[in-house]
């Protein structure tokens, strides 16, 4: 793998799933229909960095990671991992290259086999991997609990016994014990407290800065991609509308969707409290998507053209390392998230 | 200042599940005002849902059982209620609304059954065909008049007539007056087309629309209390902030009083007027919104506040609190916070520090003064 | 606790003890445990040496007719002076015996199917279309009813037991098929297995290791408990007539039961009846019993809660979660996390 080329290149990558007629639409001839959970995505990750991935539910983000790792198999596009293309690896070969790419599960109960022990779940990929004996096995997975912040006392422990927080450590482990290069991080504190939130992302900067670990970071918490990110991707049913580096990204975002993501977050700070969401409408279908820009129905600034063209991802006004899918990048660039929030009427809110 | 709609004195739960006991909640203590909106944040295991479920008496008692303490509401002390007459106490006026909509609605019923079968026991419950435990007067809850956006039926029960209960009372509803005041419930928490969604299953609406018909069942018993337990936290965020302003909008409309449960942070300090920060089942800090996170006394509260990731990657490591939530099992003596706090003394680890109030804070009226359980409030501000 | 894993005789030496712990706490398992024991080593002792259980031959005339139980007869006599304590105890070995074999074989057979059919059943793989086949065959067996079937196959082979059995055997399987292919599909895509999967492990393994140790609670219980119903479903056919001959020289409960109810007065010779109805209830209620205590054996959760509690080291980890609100005690007696500051 060279060292300066991008370790992972994801082109047009689209996953469809079919659904499955009924009888009624059988018989009546009805094309079948397919959820567009990804629809067209490209997306580079460098040796060492973490991209953040952020959207919602239905976004497709979930999808797209399983992608990457393949998980799934791509409806079209193309995987290529270290230069080389992995769109089609299957049997040995597939089982071989996830070696290199390896996945941290959002829910840290329910990834963890109930019947295995904390020895034999986290040495599974590495027994998996190079057939080592079950004492070697141990032996590696003693030597990796230190570097997830657990004790080596619990080699012998069932997953339940564990914390939250310790059984995604757990998961962290298992993830980096066969020296990944790539580890899809999908939600892995979404089900955490904040305490042991802020412990499990400090710990994956550390093990990134010591290992070289490159991450792709699947979540909806802004706040734990604003820590763990270099760049952001934002993903609005299964297509980007916008990525660029962190701090810039997060701190002016261009499309109305990440504007309207970020104005969303509540803050702990009561003085910003009182403040109204303006955006209305639920997160559409992805069934059979309708041309034109996804977020056209929701969005604050829609004009005609947005409902009939799609928008395509192009550098964002004035920044050569940003992109941006809105037609009215320019105009609406630099309305700050704060608009897509109304103060309540004075009369109604009593200001303790 | 008015007097509370329910006032929680000295309350304390505990679980006993085979040889341990698990003391999920102790001597806690609220007062709940019509329009005021109480929150309490903490983390999880921290006992914030055991009291959510404990004040309508939802907890399954056993392995639950109330050690002391009064919940009382509407002139009844709650705890005193004997098991078998619990039913008599539901759809008096406590409402509530659960984490997981779809798991909390019937999935073999359509958005009319479901919030006509509340709108019918609270019928039912007016007109006396139904024995309640609960004494006094017809619940008349709201003490606001509502805005223009409720109307019709909604509007006729929180004006005390006395006719119009009288003539209530002499016939049971029809199907299709159910059905008109399910609308005006489905229109009073912004639902575009009430006709439509009336006739869905919950599995064929979005969770927030879930959500949004949860607030309207609990809305329709006309609760003079609402017990809200992480009532977004399986949101999108987006959609959350939408179902965030709508509660704003309506706790503001029909002025009911209302406990806020989450874990986070962000989300009480954009509802909440009053929180309670809990910890190993106390209230550590207790105060107005504004003033416990902007200057938390107790190093807990601080800690919490600090450990929400607001910075990036190259402004150094997040400041994460050190060791775990203790045991419910096995709290520590003392303070139960003393193991992890950077300000323990030996006095934390004898006593249990009392919940007082701070010296030279003027709350507003109906919310707590400022209160830590912490024998060293003063020192909190200097932490890092 | 650090070092090389424990060895198999030290893990099957623990297992005992787990075992051992869990039957002591939940003293109905034990009894059913205890039970099943006995009835095993009795149908055992039957088969080897008669003599030593049984008193008298299936038809051997002792001389005392309809006599209530005595200390010579245990379960008294019938009309015909035959014993019904020795019918009953020869009764025993082919009415087991018949359990185990049919719901063994149909869980071989049909839980292997239903392994097959549930894990590889991806659309448009052969794995796919087997399983298709599979599901098709398996629902046209289940459509027969046993009883019919069983009457249907001893006017092709004869009466007998053997014909039973099978027409049993056959109809029994499928049922398994089911069982174990919902059990599968509820598995093989939890969380732990695509975690396994993304790990590199292979997909027989995956199988192996991940679906089929997990769905073996489920399947073990149902099956002790489906011997008891294998042995139940097998003395209603003796009870219509068409399995066993009674009396006979290979005695059979429900055949016995058929016999006394329609030969004689069961107000005035209730033990007729009731020395056969009793034996079936026994070992179907220690069958019910045991299913209960391997529930517990076979889940970690409460068996590591009862080593954790018996050995006093800690509370029981793990609190059941049903009993509680969500979130209410979650992490506690978690020893792992302490100390794992970052």
């Amino acid at each position: 793998m060279s060292g300066a080329g991008p370790l992972l290149e994801v082109e047009g990558l689209e996953k469809h799933f079919p659904i499955t007629r009924s009888l009624g639409e059988v018989v009546g001839r009805a094309k079948p229909r397919a959820v567009h959970a990804v629809d067209g995505v490209s997306l580079t990750i460098r040796p060492g960095e973490t991209v953040g991935l952020i959207g919602e539910s239905g976004s497709g983000k979930t999808t797209l990671g399983w992608l990457v790792a393949r998980l799934h198999a791509p409806t079209a596009g193309t995987i290529r991992f270290g230069g080389n293309d992995v769109t089609h690896l299957s049997g040995k070969a597939l089982r071989h290259w996830r070696s290199h790419v390896q996945v941290v599960f959002q829910d840290p109960v329910g990834s963890l086999d109930p019947r295995l022990r904390v020895w034999q779940i986290i040495g599974e990929p590495i027994r998996a991997q190079t057939g080592a004996s079950r004492t070697q096995t141990r032996a590696r997975v003693e030597a990796l609990l230190p570097t997830v912040g657990l004790p080596i006392d619990c080699l012998d422990q069932y997953p339940h016994e564990f914390s939250g927080g310790g059984r995604q450590r757990l998961s962290v482990a298992r993830a980096i014990s066969v020296d990944p290069q790539l580890m899809v991080l999908d939600e892995p504190t979404s089900a955490l407290d904040v305490a042991v939130q802020a412990q499990i992302l400090n710990r994956l900067v550390e093990l990134q800065r010591e290992r070289k670990i490159a991450y792709l970071l699947i979540t909806h918490n802004v706040a734990a991609v604003r820590y763990v990110a270099d760049r952001v991707a934002v993903l609005y049913l299964g297509q980007l509308v916008e990525l660029g580096p962190v701090r810039a990204l997060l701190e002016h975002p261009v499309h109305p969707y990440t504007k309207a993501l970020l104005a969303a977050v509540p803050v702990p700070d009561a003085r910003r409290r009182k403040l109204r969401y303006r955006i209305q409408g639920d997160i559409p279908s992805l069934v059979d998507p309708k041309p034109g820009c996804r977020f056209a129905p929701r969005c604050p600034f829609v004009i005609d053209r947005c409902r009939v063209e799609d928008p395509i991802l192009r550098p964002a006004p004035g920044a050569a390392d940003r992109l941006v899918a809105c037609h009215r990048a320019e105009e609406v660039g630099d309305v700050p998230p704060e608009a897509l929030l109304a103060p309540a009427p004075s009369a109604l809110s009593p200001t303790p | 200042m008015t007097d509370p709609v329910l006032r929680v004195e000295d309350l304390s739960i505990a679980y006993t599940v085979g040889a341990g006991t698990f003391r999920a909640v102790s001597g806690v203590s609220l007062d709940l005002h019509p329009g005021k909106v109480v929150g309490i944040v903490g983390e999880t295991g921290c006992g914030k849902s055991t009291l959510a479920q404990a004040i309508p008496r939802l907890l399954p008692e056993p392995p639950a059982s109330i050690g002391h303490g009064r919940i009382v509401f509407r002139g009844t002390d709650l705890v005193q209620v004997p098991k078998r007459k619990l039913p008599m106490i539901r759809g008096t006026g406590i409402g509530m609304i659960f984490q997981e909509p779809l798991n909390s609605l019937n999935p073999a019923y359509r958005v009319l059954d479901q919030i006509s079968e509340s709108i019918r026991i609270r019928h039912y419950r007016d007109m006396g065909y139904v024995r309640t435990f609960v004494g006094g007067e017809v619940p008349f809850d709201y003490s606001k008049r509502p805005t223009a956006t409720v109307t019709g039926s909604l509007a006729k029960g929180i004006i005390p007539d006395g006719a119009l209960e009288e003539a209530a009372r002499d016939r049971l509803r029809t199907r299709s007056e159910f059905r008109n005041e399910v609308l005006e419930y489905l229109r009073l928490v912004r639902i575009n087309d009430p006709e439509t969604i009336l006739r869905l299953f919950p599995h064929e609406l979005s969770g927030g629309m879930r959500q949004r018909i949860m607030i309207a069942m609990a809305l329709s018993e006309r609760p003079s209390v609402l017990i809200a337990d992480e009532p977004t936290s399986a949101l999108d965020v987006t959609i959350q902030a939408q179902v965030l302003t709508l509660m704003k909008e309506l706790i503001d409309e029909v002025n009911t009083a209302v406990l806020f449960i989450s874990h986070d942070l962000g989300v009480i300090a954009e509802t909440a007027d009053e929180v309670g920060v809990m910890y190993a089942g106390r209230i550590v800090e207790q105060g107005p919104v504004a003033e416990v996170f902007h200057d938390p006394r107790h190093p807990y509260t601080k800690a919490l506040l600090r450990a929400a990731p607001n910075r990036y990657k190259s402004d150094g490591p997040l400041s994460a609190m050190a060791g775990n939530v203790p045991n419910l099992a096995k709290l520590p003596d003392g303070c139960a916070f003393h193991p992890r706090c950077p300000l323990a003394r030996p006095a934390c680890r004898a006593v249990v520090p009392p919940l007082a109030p701070l010296a030279g804070t003027s709350p507003p009226p109906d919310i707590s003064a400022h209160k830590s359980a912490c024998f060293f409030p003063d020192e909190v501000p200097g932490l890092p | 606790m650090a070092g090389p894993p424990p060895s198999i005789p030290r893990r099957l030496l623990a297992g005992l003890g787990v075992l051992w712990r869990v039957l002591r706490s939940n003293p109905l398992s034990l009894f059913g445990f205890v039970l099943i024991v006995v009835i095993g080593v009795v149908a055992l002792l039957v088969v080897v040496d008669p003599p030593l259980l049984v008193p008298y031959g299936p038809q051997q005339l002792t001389g005392a007719y309809l006599q209530g139980p005595s200390s010579k007869h245990w379960f008294g006599t019938d009309a015909n002076s035959f014993d019904i304590y020795s019918n009953v105890m020869l009764a025993l070995p082919l009415d087991l015996g018949i359990g185990v074999l049919v719901a063994g074989t149909a869980l071989l057979a049909g839980g292997s199917l239903g392994l097959l059919a549930g894990f590889f059943d991806a659309p448009r793989t052969v794995g796919g279309a087997a399983s298709v086949v599979i599901l098709r065959v398996t629902d046209v067996f289940l459509s027969f009813p046993s009883l019919i079937l069983a009457l249907a196959l001893t006017r092709v082979l004869g009466l007998g037991v053997g014909p039973t059995v099978l027409a049993i055997g056959l109809t029994w399987w499928p049922f398994y098929v089911r069982l174990v292919r919902g059990e599968v599909l509820a598995v093989k895509n939890l969380p732990y297995v695509v975690a396994a999967r993304a790990s590199g492990v292979s997909e027989w393994r995956i199988l192996g290791r991940h679906v089929l140790r997990n769905i073996l609670e489920p399947v073990v219980v149902y099956f002790t408990l489906d011997i008891g119903t294998v042995l139940v479903t097998y003395s209603t056919i003796g009870f219509v007539g068409v399995a066993s001959k009674y009396p006979g020289p290979q005695p059979e409960w429900g055949a016995m039961l058929a016999f006394y109810q329609s030969s004689g007065a069961i107000n005035a010779y209730p033990w007729e009846v009731l020395a056969p109805g009793a034996a079936i209830f026994v070992t179907v209620f220690a069958f019910s019993l045991l299913g209960d205590g391997l529930r517990d054996i076979l889940d970690p959760r409460t068996r590591r809660a009862f080593v954790r509690s018996t050995t006093g080291h800690e509370p029981p980890s793990e609190v059941p979660a049903a009993t509680l609100p969500s979130g209410t005690v979650p992490s506690v007696g978690v020893s792992p996390d302490r100390g794992a500051t970052t």
